[in-house]
């Protein structure tokens, strides 16, 4: 169970009161898959599971009601998704620029490991003699 | 199997890496005990280590290079679909390795909790790079699991 389906759990309840009928509507997801994941929830202590004591045949109904806890995971994960890139629009263009050399190389016949593999070794050396002289 | 910097050249951009990162599907206990028992008779080190870790650092004796081994990598499940997925490379002449697939690669770099901007340009690179390739299914279902469909999502569309 992951932390975006926690959220698209908890998305629906703090929206409206609903039982697990709503949420498997709602969400398009097996019930199977919706009873499982609140269980989860329900023994994290982010949702609690409430009897709904009017209903009259059938299973007893339980509405899905979003804890404290569930309220600041929410909180949380909503700021997490709106954080930002850490690459700047630059740095993603010049990642294509990259991946665009690289194929080039493919198609002329390199081996990119191998490429891969000199520039380390050119890496390495620059920093063991950096090191060295340091030292002295 | 190789995850990290050095699967990178095979799915994107080249770049230069300090560390070497693999992940093993091993059970704490006896099995990563005889694990670690076998690398330290081939001289490298275990030095940060505990089955608690998500990661062992291995110390290369002979080359003074860092090995981070994973136990739990970031984002991917060791599951049959997983391994399925895992590609065999030749490093150099008869030398052969299991490198990560892209999609998990892509899965991996995104669900570091320390994640950088290099690493999101890595990611750029492998889309970029990988693009009529990839499992589009498989990278959004694993990307979603990880919870990181969003920022995945972002660099796709940047």
């Amino acid at each position: 169970m992951s932390l975006d389906q926690r959220a698209q759990i908890l998305e629906a309840a703090v929206s409206t009161t609903c039982g697990v009928r709503d949420l498997v509507q709602a969400l398009d997801w097996r019930t199977s898959k919706v009873v499982s994941i609140l269980r989860e929830m329900d023994k994290e202590k982010l949702i609690d599971l409430q009897q709904v004591t009017y209903s009259r045949r059938g299973r007893p109904k339980k509405n899905v009601i979003c804890t404290p806890l569930g309220l600041e995971f929410l909180e949380t994960y909503r700021k997490l998704k709106m954080k930002p890139l850490k690459a700047r629009k630059e740095d993603l263009e010049h990642a294509v620029r990259d991946a665009s050399y690289t194929s080039r190389l493919v198609a002329n016949g390199h081996s990119p490991f191998q490429i891969f593999m000199d520039l380390n070794t050119i890496v390495h050396n620059i920093k063991v003699s950096s090191e060295t002289s340091a030292t002295i | 199997m190789i995850i990290g910097g050095y699967a990178l050249p095979f799915y994107g951009r080249i770049r230069a890496t300090a560390d070497i990162d693999l992940a093993v599907a091993i059970k704490p206990g006896e099995e990563l005990n005889h694990l670690l028992n076998l690398l330290r008779s081939a001289d490298f080190e275990p030095t940060i280590c505990s089955p608690n870790n998500p990661l062992i650092v291995i110390l290369d004796q002979k080359e003074k290079i860092e090995i981070e081994l994973w136990l739990r990598p970031d984002g991917i499940v060791f599951d049959e679909e997983t391994l399925g997925k895992r590609q065999k490379v030749e490093l150099d002449s008869n030398i052969w390795a299991w490198i990560v697939s892209a999609e998990d690669f892509i899965v991996n770099k995104l669900a570091r909790p320390d994640r950088g901007a290099i690493d999101e340009q890595d990611v750029k690179s492998v889309l970029v790079r990988q693009e009529n390739k990839l499992d589009n299914e498989y990278l959004q279902r694993r990307a979603g699991e990880a919870g990181v469909l969003t920022i995945l999502q972002t660099i796709q569309a940047s």
